[in-house]
């Protein structure tokens, strides 16, 4: 209810006319708990506002059953949810405004640990998996740093292992003033939402604290560093990394990508996000399997398409493995 | 609809404080995201925002900033940044800024000058109550934890703060408030910078008149922002 005053268009116009439309720059705006009616205006092509916001939507769906604990849970997003608010954004802003497209930052769990699964054995398949769904939807997409390496939680085990604000007054809060859940509950939350887990050194190599630092680093790194490095990334051509670069490189050749508009296929599928992207009469078709588990899914069965984009080395047509995601063309 | 150029980029977030630290500190720095820049251009991003790198005194990373025309110091220094910027340039990367500016640090200047008296010229600039018998102006809960208003016992007032007690929300209903953010944003753009990643900027416009926040569950604070409650279910 602080968000949002009443004078909050006219402060943003004043900005864009006296300052942004000087010059040939970008904005994007913050701002948690806007809904896409609000951004239309925020962001309205001839608005003079903004050029795109960060909408909280889908990285506030599992809030705590008991509205005191706010962010801090460990429950799993639900998918239908998840594409309710993805979705909803995507149509919303539609020839009208922009988006910005995000799993994560510096203020949010880390994508594949959050949203899909950060075992070794599926990590990089889902983190492949949550790009592709990511990155083929319409919008200015954001890459938080570590994600393109599929960089996890830092599943701190000790209170002490916490630097963040947020996190330690959140604890004497919730914890040892208001008493509202006990300290094993609590470090099951942090280890789950708290903002030290995107802030963990980047892991650059193998070598001592990862090649971040000579010293000692402000914040731990994450254990898993020998195994989760950019250097050993680059060495691989199947990795996270080459595949994100290989996102990027087709948005940057298809306007399809950048000005499809978007249709969700089965919304309230549980386990498939699917979703189609229309522009000057061809298609985009994206199927991503949200699931540890095979799952069997036809869209357009009878129509010849062109896989573009797999995160696995087959087509099994419509079988789709563990997290497995595919993008067609037609 | 007219294609801009921002619609077809693709941005990566750098947290200076955790990419690369080129100094021994352990904390990372703008000379090692200058080191680290031809990774970045690899990977085949137009963009890079780097979170905020002004002086500041630390209280929440670097949301809380002393002055926004000059570098956090274990960051390093202007000369350094400039090299970024211009070597980000002449790889094709361009450079967002976070622009922070809900609120400042209480350690920025127009606060140190606001918190003197209640006729200082800088008074107005952030947003100063009476409290009501002894207790906070109204009941809202700060997002780090405890009341959004903190007592200042030099002027027997207290001051709101959304975020943690080091970190005052500014008064946007001030129009020089708003002068002088243009003028710092100017002050970026023209060293060459290609725009702004704005800090929880649609909390800048308050509510009028500042009442009291919905407490069905009888809480110590009321809840500002049930976001949870909002919109998708």
């Amino acid at each position: 209810m602080v968000a949002d005053g009443a004078k909050l268009n006219d402060y943003l116009r004043e900005m864009n006319d006296k300052v942004l439309s000087k010059y040939d720059v970008m904005s994007v705006g913050e701002m948690p708990s806007s809904k896409p009616e609000d951004a239309v205006q925020y962001t309205g092509l001839d608005a003079g506002e903004l050029n795109m916001v960060f909408q909280f939507d889908h990285v506030t769906l599992a809030f705590n059953d008991d509205p005191r604990l706010g962010k801090w849970n460990d429950k799993p997003v639900n998918l239908v949810d998840l594409k309710r608010a993805l979705s909803r954004w995507q149509l919303a802003l539609d020839g009208k405004g922009w988006n910005s497209l995000y799993w994560n930052n510096h203020d949010r769990a880390r994508a594949v640990s959050r949203f899909g699964n950060d075992s070794p054995e599926y990590r990089e398949r889902s983190a492949k998996m949550l790009a592709t769904t990511l990155h083929m939807m319409q919008g200015t997409p954001y890459i938080y740093q570590g994600e393109e390496l599929g960089m996890t939680n830092a599943h701190f085990t000790d209170l002490k292992q916490y630097q963040d604000i947020e996190s330690l007054e959140s604890y004497h809060q919730i914890v040892e003033k208001e008493k509202l859940t006990d300290h094993a509950t609590m470090m099951r939350y942090l280890a789950t939402e708290s903002r030290d887990n995107a802030r963990t050194p980047m892991q650059w190599d193998d070598s001592v604290n990862a090649g971040f630092t000579a010293g000692t680093p402000w914040l731990e790194l994450n254990k898993n560093y020998r195994e989760i490095n950019a250097a050993k990334e680059l060495q691989d051509e199947d990795s996270v990394f080459y595949f994100y670069k290989k996102l990027i490189d087709l948005r940057h050749k298809s306007d399809l990508i950048v000005y499809g508009d978007y249709r969700e296929l089965d919304p309230e599928d549980e386990e498939v996000f699917a979703y189609k992207r229309h522009y000057e009469g061809k298609t985009l078709l994206v199927i991503s399997n949200f699931t540890a588990k095979d799952v069997t899914r036809s869209y357009d069965s009878e129509t010849k398409k062109t896989l573009l984009l797999s995160n696995y080395d087959d087509d099994l047509g419509t079988k789709f493995r563990p997290y497995e995601s595919k993008v067609y063309v037609y | 609809m007219k294609k801009k150029w921002w619609q077809k980029a693709v941005v990566y977030q750098v947290y200076p404080r955790s990419f690369q630290d080129s100094n021994g500190d352990g904390i990372g720095d703008l000379a090692g995201v200058l080191q680290r820049l031809p990774y970045i251009k690899k990977l085949g991003v137009d963009v890079i925002w780097l979170n905020p790198v002004y002086k500041s005194p630390d209280k929440d990373n670097g949301y809380d900033i002393s002055d926004y025309r000059d570098i956090q110091p274990k960051f390093g220094d202007m000369k350094i940044f400039d090299k970024l910027l211009s070597e980000a340039h002449r790889l094709g990367l361009k450079v967002v800024m976070d622009l922070v500016v809900n609120h400042t640090s209480d350690q920025h200047e127009w606060f140190k000058e606001s918190r003197k008296s209640i006729d200082n010229p800088y008074r107005d600039f952030y947003i100063w109550r009476d409290g009501q018998d002894g207790q906070a102006p109204n009941n809202w809960g700060s997002y780090f934890g405890g009341s959004t208003w903190k007592y200042d016992e030099a002027t027997k007032q207290y001051y709101l703060h959304l975020f943690a007690e080091g970190q005052p929300d500014l008064n946007w209903e001030n129009p020089e408030v708003r002068e002088q953010v243009w003028e710092l944003m100017r002050f970026w753009l023209d060293k060459g910078i290609d725009g702004f990643r704005m800090d929880v900027i649609n909390f800048i416009s308050k509510p009028e008149g500042l009442p009291d926040a919905p407490n069905p569950e009888n809480a110590e604070y009321g809840d500002v922002e049930p976001w949870w409650q909002m919109g998708l279910n």
